[in-house]
């Protein structure tokens, strides 16, 4: 199968090989790009001479023109490496599958997690454990799952999917089980405090996320390569999508097989050791991790202050400012994260991303970065900031074209020219994706299990079409996003919904309501401006149909359906076996976990290891009110509310007193009753 | 103000108070044994060992006899061992999942058991985290001047100008 679809058994080149000629394509390939595309942007609309409308466009076309040259160029660089075949060059790799299987280090899989659905998590986990036993060395790998969930059920429900996971991979290797008691620094601060209270325990440490899911193979790989590669500190396996039911998932982890394929092997071959780090589904180097990439607390106010959000790009820009490289392998198979379900849970991921990757603006003058992770912090943010770019685009070509109405018998703009840079742009957009689509069909194997040539040129119109119209949508999210993000609105780094379901129709209207608004406005300029409609006639159609669009992608297909048998992946047709294990996993009936604090008083293992789990924590509970003792007493359950179930739940003198047992068990153990506070 | 709080559990012994009996000795058997883990469907098989072969015929007795094989099961880990409590022998059980390994593993003599599994039991409470092995993370100074990494290399890095 292509390109990191295929086995981990990597070929790889003598580590000084030369870097070859991609980063210079990339670079050079986009810079006369984006001269030959303004310049024929500004001949389109020179004839009637440049209004400061018309200027602003093309300033504004400048920007948007080397965005998509930029991705065009990598998909070209990303294209040829993933035909050439060829071997990595620039890493030592193992010779061999038995020197694949001789590493000697140990590793720490971390799962930081907060208010997820533990029956999924924990699923994950164990299939992941599961394949890990089957590896020849498990007793190298030891699981963390670092725990910053505050509501009290959900973490009572972690604790007792702990318990059973231990026992279930009791034979195979040890998991851990740490919750903090206070959110520090989030997910950065989750992983550092691991790194501060045990890192020194081991060499590695992968980062999963509650929808990770990675391979023994891959694992080990990874772990092997660190090992011969001392000035590594981070190594990528990058997530291929999977598990998608839903349409709109469906289309996106397609479109992150056919295409994302060729940009990541692009990014892969023209970034070598000054890539980047995703957050999860990567191996770090532990000491170098704790020396080098302790995050800082930004000063001030405002949207670029505080806590850093998005972490991975700075912890990669602060290993590779050390002097170790950062690599993102997309030969790495075995490696996968889940899709959000539905338009509107990507958006809702999509805006903390966002509020994250702009604070980075505020980092690209930190000392001693390479000048790669400096584009990468500025890519980051880029990715966000195009979205309002292009609307500006858009708005400054209206009243360029209102200005011209106004001008009888004035031709503002060449027609043909205006047409050839169109072409020219939509090229441009579309030919990655072509790309990815002949990687597809050029390889035999892969092309008959997703149902022939035929079935996956479909599959590529059929994406085509729902994501060039998705993409005013995203557009104008992402926008109001910024905008509020700017405006110093709050931004939770809230739960992530996974588990789909089709949004109300009061959500659709709510979150679709500025898209329609501006697509009437467009329609409004269309009729008062006739010789606009053509350009605007796409976008109109788009935001108007915003809402139903969300909702018809939120569906699912039979299997049997058109669409059921198209935009599959290779992960649909042949499920690797840790995603097998997973999902038979989390299909299996979930405990049901109402009410942490009644569970942990009337159930003898939930008392027990809530217990056990409160001695590790170093802070002192706060006294619980005695209304809270009462309610317990006359079985209340329902009144007492979670503020105060988390209190309950956070001291053993009040959990030891109020157990309740069927018969006392050993009296030395309870004496006399725990002080209440009123 | 501090007042101690009469003992409710006694009182909330929920629904087997209301039963006579053996109906009670039997719930109240079968909940010691849902409270070790054991899941649902496995719990009535783990009484009928436990009364045939032990003879625990009440929660008492069962819990007398996880207290004596959790004990056995450190002795045969570490040697010498102290009795376990109850308590202690019940949190270990629950904390290392042993009630998933299967129905047997309360009544499997302790040299017979896997080494991961009896070093799971033994651990008891204290292999919720492990000893911890520290390591000093400093926040880097985005202002000061690049650290270079001190840390020997076996090749070349091309960023790092020194080398």
């Amino acid at each position: 199968m292509s390109g990191r679809h295929a086995t981990t058994a990597i070929a790889f080149q003598h580590p000084d090989a030369p870097s070859g000629a991609a980063r210079a394509i990339v670079l050079t390939g986009t810079a006369i790009t984006t001269l030959a595309g303004t310049s024929g942007a500004w001949w389109a609309l020179v004839p009637g001479g440049l209004n400061a409308a018309e200027f602003a466009q093309l300033m504004l076309f400048g920007v948007c023109f080397a965005w998509i040259a930029f991705a065009f160029w990598t998909a070209v660089v990303g294209y040829r490496r993933l035909v050439a075949h060829g071997p990595v060059s620039g890493l030592r790799g193992p010779v061999g599958a038995a020197d694949t299987q001789a590493i000697t280090s140990r590793v720490a899989l971390v799962v930081p997690m907060r208010n997820e659905d533990p029956h999924a998590v924990f699923a994950n986990i164990r299939a992941i454990g599961e394949s890990i036993g089957r590896s020849r060395h498990p007793e190298l790998i030891d699981f963390f799952i670092l725990s910053d969930t505050v509501d009290p059920d959900i973490q009572v429900a972690e604790e007792i999917a702990w318990t059973e996971l231990r026992g279930h991979l009791a034979s195979v290797c040890q998991v851990f089980y740490r919750r903090r008691t206070d959110n520090t620094g989030k997910k950065a601060g989750n992983l550092a405090e691991f790194c501060r209270r045990w890192g020194a325990g081991y060499e590695y440490f992968i980062v999963l996320d509650a929808d990770s899911l990675m391979e023994a193979d891959t694992i080990i790989m990874m772990t092997r390569i660190m090992e011969l590669n001392r000035g590594v500190g981070i190594l990528q396996a990058p997530p291929t999508s999977i598990d998608g039911s839903t349409r709109f998932a469906r289309l996106q982890q397609f479109a992150g097989f056919a295409y994302g394929t060729v940009v990541t092997a692009g990014m892969s071959a023209w970034q070598r050791g000054d890539s980047n780090y995703w957050g999860h589904n990567a191996i770090i180097r532990t000491a170098a991790f704790a020396r080098y990439c302790g995050l800082p607390v930004l000063s001030g106010t405002g949207p670029f202050s505080g806590e850093i959000l998005s972490h991975d790009f700075v912890e990669a820009a602060l290993m590779r400012r050390a002097g170790y490289e950062v690599w993102m392998l997309p030969e790495l198979a075995g490696s996968y994260e889940r899709l959000p379900p539905t338009l509107l849970d990507y958006a809702q991921r999509d805006r903390r991303w966002a509020a994250g990757n702009l604070q980075h603006l505020r980092l690209l003058t930190t000392a001693g970065l390479h000048p790669l992770s400096r584009l990468h912090l500025f890519m980051g943010a880029a990715s966000y900031l195009m979205s309002p770019v292009w609307l500006l685009f858009i708005l400054a070509g209206v009243v360029s074209a209102l200005i011209d109405s106004t001008s009888a018998g004035h031709r503002a703009v060449d027609p043909l020219a205006a047409i050839i840079v169109f072409a020219a742009s939509s090229a441009l957009v579309f030919a990655p994706r072509a790309l990815g689509i002949i990687v597809i069909l050029r390889d035999r194997d892969t092309r008959r299990a997703l149902g022939g040539g035929g079935a996956v040129l479909l599959s590529g119109l059929v994406e085509i079409v729902v994501s060039a119209a998705m993409a005013p949508v995203t557009m104008v999210m992402q926008t109001t996003s910024l905008v509020g993000i700017l405006s110093g609105a709050t931004v939770t780094w809230g739960v992530q919904r996974r588990d789909g379901g089709r949004p109300s129709r009061i959500a659709l209207l709510r979150v679709h309501a500025p898209h329609v608004v501006l697509g009437l406005a467009l329609l409004a300029t269309a009729l008062l401006v006739p010789g606009s409609a053509f350009w605007l006639a796409a976008m109109i159609a788009s935001l108007l149909a915003a809402p139903l669009l969300t909702a018809w992608s939120s569906g699912t297909d039979a299997p049997s359906s058109l669409l059921g048998r198209l935009v599959r992946v290779p992960e649909e047709v042949a499920p690797p076996r840790v995603v097998t294990r997973a999902d038979e996993l989390a299909g299996a009936q979930a405990p049901l976990v109402v009410d942490g604090l009644r569970r942990v008083l009337t159930d003898g293992r939930a008392h027990s290891v809530h217990l056990a789990v409160l001695e590790t924590a170093a802070t002192r509970p706060a006294p619980v009110p005695e209304r809270v003792a009462r309610l317990v007493r006359e079985g209340a359950w329902a009144s007492i509310d979670p503020r105060d179930r988390a209190l309950a739940l956070a001291s053993p003198d009040f959990l030891a007193t109020y157990r309740r047992l069927p018969v006392r068990l050993d009296r030395a153990s309870h004496g006399t009753p725990a002080p209440v506070h009123h | 103000m501090i007042r101690h709080t009469t003992d409710a559990r006694v009182s909330g012994a929920g629904d087997a108070s209301s039963a006579t009996g053996f109906e009670a000795s039997r719930l109240h058997l079968e909940d010691f044994v849902r409270g070790l883990g054991y899941p649902a469907d496995r719990v009535d098989e783990v009484i009928v060992r436990l009364r045939r072969e032990r003879g625990a015929m009440s929660v008492e007795d069962a819990a007398a006899h996880l207290s004596d094989w959790v004990t056995s099961v450190h002795r045969s880990h570490h040697g010498f061992h102290r009795d376990v409590t109850i308590e202690e022998a019940r949190t270990a059980f629950v904390i290392s999942g042993a009630a998933m390994w299967s129905a047997d593993t309360l009544f499997t003599e302790p040299d017979s058991l896997p080494a991961a599994h009896r070093a799971a039991l033994a651990a008891g409470s204290s292999s919720v985290v492990p000893v911890e092995r520290p390591l000093p993370m400093p926040a880097q100074d985005l202002a000061g001047p690049r650290r270079r990494r001190a840390e020997p290399t076996i090749r070349r890095v091309s960023w790092v100008p020194t080398r």
